[in-house]
């Protein structure tokens, strides 16, 4: 999938939508698509809300209000999945759609955009065609969060454990090698496996020499993790990327910490949503750079979700 | 050669390879194996887990302790608790009984299957006794509403595992439904369901002699709910046949039962805390690493003792050597303030040799760490801790060197650093980017309280360790009088599960009662430049300091130095 300009959206997307969901956020990315696509026919709006960040979101919610005036506006929580998974009931369960979603993921958290699509997977006879947009970010901030307050698994891909089995550990590493570094402390796997992005895929020395340290940190207390590449930016691919890396593991409980872009997460939870097997787990984490997370780019991608 | 140091999961290590690797620690920590319930607490690498899986019965015969697994004192299995097996999310929509029956039953299934997979891997029962055992546990699952038929040819683990899964597929039905769903399957309890068949297995001739020991390894990951659960099966009298064993990462929250009544040790169970046994008694914690060091490079054939294989800087060695003869030549000279020329040697060659670093020559950053007692030291009484900085020498030695013999005190240093720095700086960094961010909520933040406070603490104690004219210069914890404020509750919480630092007590010495000391993790004595070995002295600190060190560390340390004067210290303890 290519990279467009978000100028060009409107060619890429169909001219009536039934329903255009997004997750307000600090990030200004949050207004580049809806910007654009006020122009088009929009027959409802839902903007999700974190109720922890609210006061960092709520400038720019506020701007969203102006340029998409007929909107719902629901919360969503980072703590307490079970709010989110109501909330999601409550908000989409309401509106009466046909035949076109489309969904920005560019600024929604992992944990929330999984759960939105196993509530799409769960009551998928509601909906028609599923298109999923993505703002790019320029660049991201040094630190993105801090502090990790829980690691737990995700509503909806409790995963089918065997208690039996030994445990596998597959972490798609992005720049947040803490989360990581948790969920390997807490869930104390037999076997890991650390998934980076294709070698055609850009990566940044800083980022390099973070995944570099953080491997010489893993070999020092486990085994031989196992690498494997996926392709970020491709939902088919990088779902089959990861189903052929797991082929190896059938006979363990398999789990996957998604820590990269938000079109591989969709990748695995799609797997997941196929494979009820799998696990997905979510790091909440204490703090996020909410001043200087990321700058928006002007190119965005546009994906039609497959379910 | 594979690395000697690596640390493994210890659930996937074989029975043989825990028996080779494990040091007998039962005497420090004695109720362990006691007929009772017991409470294990520690720090994430303490050696909890190896304690645990050393008691297996196959263990103990690679072990040689017993000859035949009959001979046992109890039967040992080991059942670890992973955040991902038995905490799901939506099960928080069942509430009160429905909750706890549910939960009990998925406790069990879990429990049940790691019991039975444990005399499987025996193979001590003959087919009478797996006949009879298959009967029990089929009716008793049948009494509690299972299904009306199972084939005789199914392993007890896999019924078991089925009943699991089944429990989860209920649960994740809950994960969009606000309605009520109904569960169809069977529901156990402790007492009805777990008892019946422990004491059925304890009469079958070749299983262990005394009660089964049930080790429910990292108890903290279970929700608040199953603890409770937990709770209840501990206040039960049945340590004749089942005694739980339950170890905890410090991170247990309730001490409630289900019905809201509380447990208490010893009434109800035996408590042990290996942390405060280790960081108490230093000497013992150093025998057990040099015994623990002494097997691996046993092990992997490498002939050298602990001390030979991280030896010290010798140059840096010798530079003490003559500052402790200096040091004992102006104390029989009258300059003394010990009462014994070995209590200055002690107390100051350190930090003497420390500051003559940071004078002329300004290279305080080559204070070597190297040497056996200095990384036991700085383990801060973790094992983990000693064993992945040195898995991670190790493997820079061999680059260079396949035949190895010693770390070299560069390769040892240059690791240590990096690890310290880690600790600290991979969770903290960008906060030193936030530092030039002008925002009111960063202030707020426990994250950002945590790191000012813990900068400093290391400054002050890296300040006290530069000035000659005090009497302990060699301090690394401080004691807040009259107590924590509550609003700073949380962020010594936080540094506390965190490992940043270790809250023990000190008797008042107005006599009444017992004021906190908080103690930081040696780990951060290279980042801050700090001697590791101090462990005697504390600075004592108002509530205004202890804030005023959570928000502005140099206004702290400015405060701090006006005020050497009124530090107090403790009776020098022998080392």
């Amino acid at each position: 999938m290519h990279n467009i300009k978000i100028e060009h959206i409107l060619k890429h997307v169909p001219n009536a939508i039934d329903l255009f969901i997004c997750c307000a956020s600090f990030e200004d990315r949050f207004l580049s698509i809806p910007k654009k696509l006020a122009e088009l026919n929009i027959k409802d709006t839902l903007a999700f809300q974190v109720k922890e960040y609210k006061e960092y979101s709520d400038d720019n919610l506020e701007e969203f209000k102006k340029i998409l005036p007929k909107h719902l506006i629901n919360e969503v929580s980072l703590s307490d999945p079970i709010v989110t998974a109501d909330s999601l009931v409550a908000s989409i369960g309401k509106i009466q759609f046909k035949k076109t979603c489309v969904i920005d993921i560019s600024t929604f958290p992992r944990e929330i955009l999984l759960i939105l699509l196993q509530y799409i997977d769960t009551f998928k006879s509601k909906f028609g065609d599923i298109i999923i947009v993505y703002t790019d970010a320029l660049s991201m901030s040094k630190w993105l969060s801090s502090g990790v307050k829980e690691v737990r698994p995700i509503i909806g891909y409790a995963g089918d454990f065997v208690p039996s089995k030994e445990l596998h550990l597959s972490i798609i590493l992005g720049f947040e090698v803490e989360r990581a570094r948790a969920v390997i402390n807490a869930l104390e796997p037999s076997i890991i496996s650390i998934g980076y992005g294709s070698e055609n895929e850009s990566i940044n020395d800083e980022l390099a020499t973070r995944n570099k340290n953080f491997m010489e940190e893993l070999e020092s207390f486990c085994d031989s993790p196992r690498v494997f590449n996926m392709n970020l930016f491709d939902i088919n691919q990088g779902k089959k990327d990861i189903e052929n890396h797991l082929r190896e593991f059938r006979n363990y409980n398999n789990v996957i910490l998604p820590l990269n872009t938000k079109i591989s997460t969709i990748a695995i939870g799609m797997l997941a949503n196929e494979n009820k097997s799998l696990q997905l787990c979510y790091t909440e984490m204490l703090e996020y750079n909410t001043a200087d997370y990321s700058e928006p780019s002007d190119e965005c991608r546009v994906i039609p979700l497959e379910y | 050669m594979n690395n000697p140091f690596t640390v493994k999961t210890p659930e996937s290590l074989k029975p043989k390879e825990v028996a080779d690797l494990f040091v007998d620690v039962y005497n420090d920590f004695s109720p362990i194996q006691d007929i009772s319930h017991t409470f294990i607490h520690g720090a994430r690498g303490t050696g909890k887990s190896m304690m645990l899986r050393f008691m297996e019965p196959l263990v103990q015969v690679e072990a040689k302790t017993v000859e035949k697994i009959s001979e046992l004192e109890f039967y040992a299995v080991h059942v670890p608790i992973k955040l991902s097996n038995l905490n799901f999310p939506e099960a928080e929509r069942l509430k009160g009984s429905a909750f706890n029956a549910m939960a009990e039953h998925m406790l069990l299934m879990h429990v049940c299957s790691r019991i039975f997979s444990s005399l499987l891997e025996l193979n001590v029962l003959d087919k009478e006794e797996l006949t009879k055992l298959f009967e029990v546990f089929v009716q008793q699952l049948q009494y509690a509403g299972g299904e009306a038929e199972y084939e005789k040819g199914e392993s007890l683990p896999s019924i078991c595992d089925k009943e699991f899964s089944k429990v989860i597929q209920y649960v994740k039905r809950l994960s969009f439904s606000t309605d009520h769903i109904n569960y169809q399957g069977p529901l156990c309890g402790y007492i009805d369901f777990l008892i019946p068949i422990i004491k059925t297995i304890r009469q079958f001739n070749k299983t262990p002699n005394g009660p089964l020991f049930l080790m429910l390894d990292d108890a903290d990951n279970l929700s608040v709910g199953m603890q409770s659960i937990l709770n209840s099966w501990v206040s039960c009298r049945t340590t004749e046949n089942l005694c739980l064993k339950i170890s905890t990462q410090m991170r247990y929250r309730t001490w409630r039962t289900t019905s809201k009544q509380l447990i208490e040790a010893p009434h109800d169970y035996s408590e042990v805390d290996i942390n405060t046994i280790y960081t108490s008694n230093v000497d013992n914690y150093r025998k057990r690493i040099e015994e623990i060091i002494t097997k691996r490079l046993s092990l992997a054939n490498i002939d050298s003792t602990p001390e030979q294989f991280f030896p010290l800087n010798q140059k840096q060695e010798s530079a003490l050597v003559k500052i402790r003869k200096e040091i004992k030549e102006k104390w029989e000279k009258g300059e003394r303030k010990g009462h014994r020329s070995s209590d200055d040697v002690t107390r100051y060659a350190t930090p003497e040799y420390m500051r003559r670093l940071g004078g002329k020559s300004k290279s305080s950053s080559t204070y070597s760490y190297a040497g056996f007692k200095s990384l036991v030291n700085l383990s801060s009484g973790i094992v983990r801790w000693y064993l992945e900085p040195a898995a991670r020498m190790y493997n820079e030695a061999k680059i260079d060197n396949r035949d190895l013999d010693c770390i070299s005190p560069g390769i040892q240093d240059k690791i240590i650093q990096s690890w310290s720095e880690q600790f600290l700086l991979s969770d903290f960094e960008k906060l030193k980017v936030d530092e030039t961010t002008d925002t009111d909520n960063e202030a707020s933040s426990k994250v950002k309280m945590l790191y000012t406070l813990i900068c400093s603490l290391g400054g002050l104690f890296r300040d006290r360790l530069m000035d000659d004219s005090l009497s302990e210069q060699r301090v690394i914890s401080i004691m807040v009088k009259p107590d924590i404020p509550d609003d700073l509750n949380l962020v010594i919480k936080l540094g506390i599960e965190w490992s940043y630092f270790h809250l023990s007590t000190i008797g008042a010495k107005e006599g009444l009662g017992r004021n906190k000391q908080l103690i930081l993790n040696r780990r951060l004595a290279p980042y801050f430049r700090l001697d590791p070995t101090g462990y005697a002295a504390y600075v004592q600190v108002t509530e205004h300091d202890l804030r005023l060190a959570c928000t502005d560390t140099a206004a702290f340390l400015r405060s701090r130095s006006q005020a050497k004067s009124d530090d107090k210290q403790l009776p020098l303890m022998s080392e």
